[in-house]
């Protein structure tokens, strides 16, 4: 059998993420002009193709008269880090979780059901505010409670992948040899259940994104001058009679990465699942 | 189901005293709360009075001790800002969230059910398609973009609705819409799929080869099958409801619980915020654990798992 051919949606779909990658990488080369200085002479200026918009701001200006579209570049930095870093530690927390419940079962297995239960009975969000209203809102509280948020998927289908893989054949075997069981977890575990956290992380780091643009429009994410999409948007209600384009771009940007994370996530579950359930039936 | 019962309420009071632990935690270990509530300059003897009068001179399991004993009474302390009891403040607001979280999610379901089960009759059709596509939408938009796109149509271009404020039907509108998106969205896409699943099930080609209308089919013979995992999203909703519903509150300007805890942490009043994370908390629990009923009320064999 050969290698699954990737549909042209998903191909589409990514284009949006690899440019919002770019944009987060080459920001400061890319962007027409620096985020954060304002001219107070062109405030709120509408975009290039409304009869009052100028060819110098693209999508408009702020109420500080801050570039718009290097506004959202700069942004794409914040978001994206935030969105993958806070994916990777909460899947890294998840996925060592899994496996060790999953695997050892008994005691270790009951501790990460009832952390599982526990934070699932709990409104994420309600935890996030409470948390960064007493720490203060910063990069890192940010990221360590985003990560912390995304753990239990992970390690849900971990967790359960790990039970069924223990009884199989060639995991059998490995004990029989007399592997140590973190060897085990390492060298067959972990490669089995890697895949199936990279579909979760997909969809996750589209999460993420959301949730740290929340906090940030209620004014609890990162801290400004930082550019970040949450608060343009937070910026952008003030003029909504006065200046549409504030909040209007912005938004869009988080809609349409979020979108194509959760049509990937969605493609790449599709292309992943008929192997993998190939794989254990022969297994 | 004597013992389902008990088993779920048990697991109610252990989430319930999780959450008031990590409340207190957060709110007492991390930095002190009398620096907190005062303002920077405050001189020593101040800091001193109201460490002694707030009891934290004591040592921690004292204090932990007295704070449970607090909660079981609804003793929150007093607001900061307002000088008012702070289960009072949160009391008087839950309404106008309930209100406006109730309308988010009658709505929701008013649309999702049957546009959920129009799409999966007519699979591929227009209409399927065009269902599948809003749903994508819904479930991207961050509520509170959808929010401010709704409030710049709906008030600002066609100045048809009061961009924000209670107290009429009218005012009501936009916030619930904009609380319904998501939970819409994901509702119609599950009954979607629930319903295409239990479509091609053997009782339901049965039901067609005895001749029944399509119509009987689909409502009589699927729907009730497909309403299970409807149930289960519904409960699953209800937290992101409750986070959704504080960012509606914000944007809208809707007096309840969420805007109350916003501007609370704003002002540093942390009373205010141990009540109103308190209240939220046990909305949601109790919401969950009513879920958990109607469950095992619609699937007699979730209570014999338990």
């Amino acid at each position: 059998m050969g290698r699954p051919r990737v549909p042209t949606f998903l191909l589409l779909a990514a284009a949006p993420v690899v440019a919002a990658v770019i944009c987060a990488l080459l920001a400061p080369q890319l962007a027409p002009h620096d985020p954060t200085r304002g001219d107070l002479s062109a405030r709120l200026r509408p975009p290039a193709w409304t009869a009052a918009g100028s060819a110098r701001h693209l999508l408009g200006t702020d109420q500080l008269g801050r570039d718009i579209l290097s506004r959202i570049m700069f942004g794409a930095r914040v978001s994206l880090l935030v969105g993958v870093v806070s994916s990777l530690i909460g899947g890294t927390i998840g996925l060592a979780l899994g496996m060790l419940g999953g695997y050892f079962r008994g005691r270790a297995d009951s501790v990460v059901a009832k952390l599982i239960d526990v934070q699932l009975a709990f409104p994420f969000l309600l935890f996030a505010i409470t948390v960064i209203a007493v720490l203060g809102p910063s990069l890192p509280n940010l990221l360590i409670i985003l990560a912390l948020s995304g753990w239990v998927t992970y390690a849900r289908v971990v967790r359960g992948q790990t039970l069924s893989l223990r009884e199989t054949d060639f995991i059998q075997a490995a004990r029989g040899l007399g592997c140590p069981a973190w060897w085990i977890l390492l060298r067959h575990v972990l490669p089995n259940v890697l895949s199936y956290a990279l579909v979760i992380m997909t969809t996750e780091i589209g999460r993420l994104i959301v949730l740290e643009s929340t906090l940030s429009f209620l004014g609890l994410g990162v801290p400004p001058p930082t550019p970040s999409w949450g608060m343009a948007l937070a910026d952008g209600k003030e003029y909504l009679i006065d200046g549409w384009w504030l909040a209007t771009f912005p938004g869009l940007a988080i809609m349409v990465i979020v979108l194509s994370m959760n049509v990937l996530g969605d493609g790449a579950r599709d292309l992943l699942e008929p192997r993998l359930r190939g794989r254990a039936g022969r297994g | 189901m004597r013992d389902f019962l008990l088993a779920k309420l048990g697991h109610t009071l252990i989430v319930l005293f999780c959450v008031l632990t990590l409340v207190f935690v957060v709110l007492h270990l991390t930095g002190d709360p009398v620096m907190m509530m005062l303002p920077s300059n405050a001189s020593r003897e101040e800091i001193d009075a109201l460490t002694k009068s707030l009891g934290l001179d004591q040592p921690l399991i004292v204090q932990y001790g007295r704070f449970l004993a607090r909660v079981a009474r609804g003793d929150f302390g007093v607001s900061l800002q307002h000088q008012q009891p702070a289960m009072g403040l949160v009391a008087e607001r839950l309404p106008a969230s309930m209100l406006l979280a109730g309308s988010a999610l009658a709505l929701a379901l008013v649309v999702a059910l049957p546009l959920g089960i129009l799409a999966a009759a007519r699979r591929g059709s227009a209409l399927d398609r065009l269902a599948v596509g809003l749903a994508a939408l819904g479930q991207s938009a961050p509520i509170f973009w959808t929010g401010l796109m709704l409030m710049l149509v709906g008030s600002v271009i066609l100045r048809l609705l009061p961009t924000s404020g209670y107290g009429t039907w009218r005012h009501l509108i936009l916030p619930a819409l904009t609380l319904a998106s998501y939970p819409m969205a994901a509702m119609a896409r599950l009954v979607r799929s629930g319903m295409l699943e239990v479509l091609d099930a053997d009782y339901v080609r049965t039901a067609r080869a005895k001749g029944l209308p399509e119509r009987e089919v689909v409502l009589k013979h699927t729907l009730k099958n497909a309403a299970m995992p409807i149930v289960t999203v519904i409960g699953l909703q209800f937290g992101l409801l409750l986070g959704g519903a504080i960012v509606c509150e914000m944007i809208f300007a809707w007096p309840g619980v969420g805007r109350l805890m916003i501007f609370a942490i704003y002002n540093r009043d942390f009373p205010l915020v141990e009540a109103a994370v308190f209240v939220m908390a046990m909305v949601f629990i109790l919401a969950n654990l009513l879920v958990d009923l109607c469950y095992a009320w619609l699937d007699p064999r979730v209570k014999l798992q338990a």
